[in-house]
């Protein structure tokens, strides 16, 4: 059927919403407070109808805002992380600016760039080598005491054999008169003072220091801490059971004493 | 015949005009009102020229009196008028159909709409209450009625309904 003739034989319909749509056309130009009312009336109506709609959408806008917090939240998170981080690092920098400042040593730090705490040979890896002067041999620190020596200098980098290391020995200096040891790593972060005669007192909780008599520590520098002392009839000295005050296993940032 | 017709018609509108025109308004609550004699007339036009010229007169005339009673509400009468002339268009289908009465209630009901409409929306700007525009509204559509049933009794011989 054509169209034309379609719209004839429904003109009334036709007429009557052309005269609609003229008439509300006329009537919504007009400003007057009759027509805003109506106007606002049917915003009102609007509202009521489209109410589904604004709650449908309100809901994935809603879902959307709880995807973008999500994932806005995630990095943050993570930022915060990095952050703790940087104010970890940032404190223990300031300590260690404070230490090497304090120090009476001459003091280079290096940052630890890896470790072998699995290794047959415990080794850490830093990177300060033969053009920052670092030396075979030197000792290195952290700031709770020895924590071992160079054994492989390159250029940009070092090899520092860990005092956890089973081959590493240091002469100490242990006991209420100070008598001379040999501290023997064993296990983990604990080791042994051997050579302290019975007849001298050690007890637990006792500070063991370097003896000084080596070419390569310095005296009086901290290396543990007694935990407990045995008298073994068996044996001609005293076993005493020293804990390693460094932290090999955590270590950042390192001092090489030149 | 038809010719005849129309302009018979056209003397009537022309008087009908007039009288609207002239015919004295009441105040109700602050409202006018006054006989709508142009809906009368429309009615008698959808009954004898079909929808298609009822709703060409309805929109005309409620435009005429859009323009010449109230210029910042244009529109309110013509939407009117062109709903009840629609409504009144219905009469000429259901002319078998329907009785008397039932033609009667259904004039009553397109003057009553008619009244509505404009009441609405031209009394909405207004501090009315609901019951006033309500009253004016049902004062509005008698009257028009009364008008038309009194013409109907004049003029209803002639077999329109």
């Amino acid at each position: 059927m054509n169209i034309l003739r379609l719209l004839y034989l429904n003109r009334v319909h036709v007429l009557f919403c052309m005269s609609l749509i003229l008439s509300f056309s006329l009537y919504f130009s007009n400003t007057s407070g009759a027509v805003l009312a109506v106007k606002a009336d049917l915003a009102d109506i609007m509202s009521l109808v489209l109410k589904p709609q604004d709650a449908y959408r309100g809901i994935m806008q809603t879902r959307e805002k709880n995807y973008v917090l999500q994932e806005t939240v995630s990095q943050l998170r993570l930022l915060n992380t990095n952050l703790i981080h940087l104010k970890y690092e940032n404190e223990k920098l300031r300590s260690m600016l404070n230490y090497a400042q304090d120090s009476p040593l001459s003091l280079k730090s290096a940052f630890v760039v890896n470790n072998h705490l699995s290794d047959p040979v415990h080794t850490l890896t830093i990177n300060s080598g033969n053009n920052d002067s670092l030396e075979k041999g030197m000792p290195v620190i952290d700031m709770d005491g020895i924590l071992g020596k160079i054994i492989a200098v390159g250029d940009k980098a070092s090899i520092v054999q860990l005092i956890t290391d089973r081959n590493f020995r240091m002469s100490v200096r242990v006991g209420e008169r100070w008598n001379l040891g040999l501290f023997v790593p064993t296990h983990g972060l604990f080791g042994i003072v051997e050579g302290i005669p019975k007849s001298q007192k050690v007890v637990p909780g006792d500070l063991i220091i370097t003896s000084g008599i080596s070419d390569i520590y310095p005296a009086e520098l901290p290396v543990g801490e007694v935990v407990d002392v045995k008298n073994d009839p068996e044996r001609p000295f005293l076993q005493v059971i020293a804990e390693i005050s460094s932290n090999p296993t955590n270590s950042d940032y390192v001092f090489i004493i030149q | 015949m038809i010719a005849k017709k129309l302009s018979y018609f056209g003397g009537i509108w022309i008087v009908i005009l007039f009288l609207q025109a002239m015919f004295p308004a009441f105040q109700f609550n602050s409202i006018s009102i006054q006989p709508d004699l142009l809906l009368v007339l429309l009615t008698y036009v959808a009954l004898s020229f079909g929808g298609t010229v009822a709703l060409i007169f309805g929109f005309v005339n409620g435009l005429i009196q859009d323009l010449t009673t109230q210029a910042s509400l244009v529109g309110v009468l013509a939407l009117s008028k062109s709903v009840a002339a629609y409504l009144l268009y219905f009469l000429n289908n259901y002319s078998q159909v329907w009785t008397r009465k039932m033609k009667f209630l259904w004039i009553y009901g397109a003057y009553f709409t008619h009244f509505l409409i404009y009441g609405y929306f031209y009394l909405r700007g207004k501090e009315l209450g609901l019951l006033v525009g309500f009253d004016a509204i049902l004062i509005h559509s008698i009257i028009s009625f009364s008008i038309y049933l009194l013409f109907d009794r004049l003029l209803g011989k002639s077999g329109n309904l």
